[in-house]
């Protein structure tokens, strides 16, 4: 059967997780207070000083990722944990997009190490590898650095479906974290002597933003799953979470603007921060394109449930 | 977070899988309304009935099997891929969807023991009596009466938008009975003999050709007493959980033959254009589609994960109807000029007609919003009116 509840341990984990981020909020290093708490390590065996949690605990932790705005790079050392056999936590990583013949590197400062997401690849190569001079980022929050990566210094190579659903968990938990922040104004926000959400005209809006929020996380729930229980057919419902969410987080983190009205088009608003991040993280699937291909991959179609 | 089989599961998904293969209906299900479509759907139902397949869920002691969630979610699963006639376009749809449901969680036990195996031998087609020409959206509007008068309610009034009215047996009935009753309060939810002297179904022409959508109108009917479900005065509550039946779990099997449908219509793209469609407009439609098929089928199992709360449904019964829709529009465009013909492959553009009904039917996808809004998310009110109301 398929069951998208959580059990015991995946519960704390997300509690855990979310506790941990809202406190966090203020803190400037995220790796060292991360890797205290182990996180870097929830999805990795037990024999690896893991928590064997799974990939299906790490898209937990991303989904919170994702609503806390949690930098590319926390992201990056998950990966790399993966990719390196070293002992955890990971070093310090930055998370690099190879596309179109060059190279965005973001957070590379004080990183050891690059995993670089590279169309359906991903793979670990040393911080020197990277060549390039730094950009305007559009997402400001995240610096960015455009050049070039040497192949030739790239490490260990692997399938990126690990790095493709944890960033649709990401987009997922912006989805979500955008349609809060929208809810949470048009419930104080009084105009014509009454809260803005009372009118049908904002209240639609924010039941649309509700359902793709609500759509996303599950199909990330069911994309989790399935990579935990048949890693050989997961790579449809990884696709398919890749586009819901990617679909989601955007238009709710436009509609969170529009609702905000003036206050949504200031920086002092939060809702800017969901739809550059999900520009960002929407690259690092390839974009709606990419992510349309793949659904559409042979082999991709719907299974009517079983395994029989 | 699981996706497991058990043994017991693959099991009973194999026994399914069995006898639909051997039972399946060879013929379609004739496209057009009357009388041919209405038998194809009994000899379906009663053919499930003697297999022993009367209902997964329902308990034993009215026909069914008693079996959980998951398993009825396998049989729906196994159903669309045995190509079987949908649980959507049925005329048990009303019986098997919210009317018995809701008698199952809110009849008195003679009621529950009547009614129930005649809706799964396929001896009793149900409608549904809420909407009138004045409450639409705004249910607790309703103005047809029901008059109590000794051990009988004498109903007079009119309702309308009523699916198959003219095959049903039976209906859900909602009519105002308690004195002074105003809104939501002094309803009463009747189960109606539709054959009871003093009712009259008219047919109304829908836009897509059929006749099965009627008016209904009631001149002094007389009902039992006994056929009042939940007591009298406590009508829109009894509606309430009959909504949330219509607006959650009927959504599952229409979920899972939406994603069947999906994937028809794209081996048919890809037949009759291969190799050309994918970088298209088409295509980027069909693979979108393909991925909200997913995530639709993903909603049905959160949903039953978070133990489906109030108004959650609505997320559910939103996504599909939207989806639905879109897609018949999508496959109006794919099948080019072939969409011009009717009964084009896949009865498509017949289907594109019928499926305008289902952002209204079940609540409009304005009303999901309301419920959504408010239920769910906490938003305020609109002027303090219009709880729970449907189309």
């Amino acid at each position: 059967m398929i069951d998208l509840g959580l059990n015991d341990d995946q519960r704390q984990l997300a509690d855990g997780a979310a506790g941990l981020l809202a406190q966090h909020r203020a803190a400037k290093d995220a790796h060292g207070e991360l890797a205290a708490w182990g996180w870097f390590g929830a999805g990795l065996p037990e024999d690896r000083g893991g928590l064997g949690l799974g990939i299906a605990g790490e898209a937990l932790l991303y989904l919170e990722a994702g609503r806390f705005l949690l930098p590319p790079s926390m992201l990056a050392a998950t990966l790399a944990a993966h990719l390196a056999a070293d002992p955890l936590p990971p070093a310090r990583a930055a998370l690099a997009l190879v596309a179109e013949g060059e190279a965005f590197v973001f957070e590379r400062r004080g990183a050891a190490q690059i995993v670089a997401i590279d169309g359906d690849t991903m793979w670990l190569a040393p911080a020197e590898a990277f060549r390039g001079a730094p950009a305007a980022g559009f997402d400001e929050s995240v610096p960015v650095e455009r050049g070039a990566l040497d192949r030739a210094a790239r490490g260990t190579e692997a399938p990126a479906e690990r790095a493709r659903l944890l960033v649709a968990a990401m987009l997922a938990g912006i989805a979500g974290a955008s349609c809060e922040l929208a809810v949470g104004y048009a419930k104080v926000r009084e105009q014509f002597g009454r809260p803005i959400g009372a009118f049908q005209a904002v209240k639609h809006i924010c039941a649309d933003m509700g359902m793709r929020a609500y759509a996303a996380e599950a199909q990330v729930k069911m994309a989790a799953a399935a990579a935990t229980d048949a890693p050989g057919d997961a790579a449809p419902e990884i696709a398919a979470a890749a586009l819901v969410a990617l679909k989601g987080a955007r238009a709710n983190a436009e509609d969170a603007i529009q609702v905000h009205g003036g206050i949504g088009f200031t920086a002092a608003c939060d809702a800017h921060r969901y739809l550059k991040r999900a520009h960002l993280l929407g690259r690092m699937l390839g974009g709606p394109d990419a992510c349309r291909d793949r659904v559409l991959a042979p082999g991709a179609g719907h299974r009517q449930g079983g395994a029989a | 977070m699981r996706i497991v089989e058990s043994a017991e599961e693959a099991a009973f998904r194999q026994e399914v899988r069995d006898w639909l293969g051997d039972n399946v209906p060879r013929d379609r299900r004739p496209p057009e309304g009357g009388a041919a479509q209405r038998d194809f759907d009994v000899a379906w139902r009663r053919r499930q009935y003697d297999g022993g397949w009367g209902h997964i869920a329902w308990p034993a002691a009215y026909g069914g099997r008693g079996l959980p969630v998951a398993r009825q979610l396998v049989w729906y699963e196994e159903c669309a891929r045995a190509g079987a006639p949908e649980h959507t376009h049925n005329v048990f749809f009303v019986a098997l969807q919210h009317a018995g449901p809701t008698l199952i969680a809110r009849a008195s036990e003679e009621q529950k023991a009547f009614h129930l195996p005649l809706i799964l031998k396929g001896e009793a087609i149900w409608c549904q009596g809420f909407s009138e020409p004045g409450a639409g959206s705004d249910l607790a509007a309703i103005r047809t009466r029901g008059e109590v008068d000794g051990d009988e309610v004498v109903v007079t009034g009119q309702k309308i938008w009523t699916s198959y009215a003219m095959h049903a047996r039976y209906q859900e009935l909602l009519v105002r009975t308690g004195p002074g009753s105003q809104r939501h309060r002094g309803l009463t939810f009747v189960i109606c003999d539709m054959k009871a002297p003093g009712i009259e179904v008219r047919p109304i022409r829908n836009i897509a050709g059929g006749d099965d959508f009627c008016e209904v109108f009631y001149d002094g009917a007389r009902l039992p007493l006994s056929s009042v479900v939940g007591g009298l005065g406590n009508g829109w509550d009894v509606a309430m959980s009959l909504l949330a039946f219509e607006r959650g779990a009927a959504s599952f099997p229409v979920a899972i033959e939406t994603a069947a449908r999906i994937e028809e219509l794209i081996a048919h793209v890809d037949a009759s254009r291969p190799g050309r469609w994918r970088d298209s407009d088409t295509g980027a439609r069909l693979a979108e589609a393909r991925a909200d098929a997913a995530a639709l089928k993903a909603m049905v199992h959160l949903l039953i994960a978070r133990g489906s709360p109030a108004g959650e449904g609505s997320y559910v019964r939103l996504f599909l109807a939207e989806l639905t829709k879109r897609v018949s529009a999508l496959a109006m465009d794919a099948l080019g000029a072939g969409a011009l013909d009717r009964d084009a492959p896949g009865g498509w553009p017949r289907r594109y007609l019928e499926d305008f009904k289902t952002t209204i039917a079940a609540g409009t996808s304005q009303i999901q919003r309301n419920i959504i809004g408010e239920r769910v998310l906490g938003l305020p009110k609109e002027g303090g009116r219009a709880e729970g109301g449907r189309a």
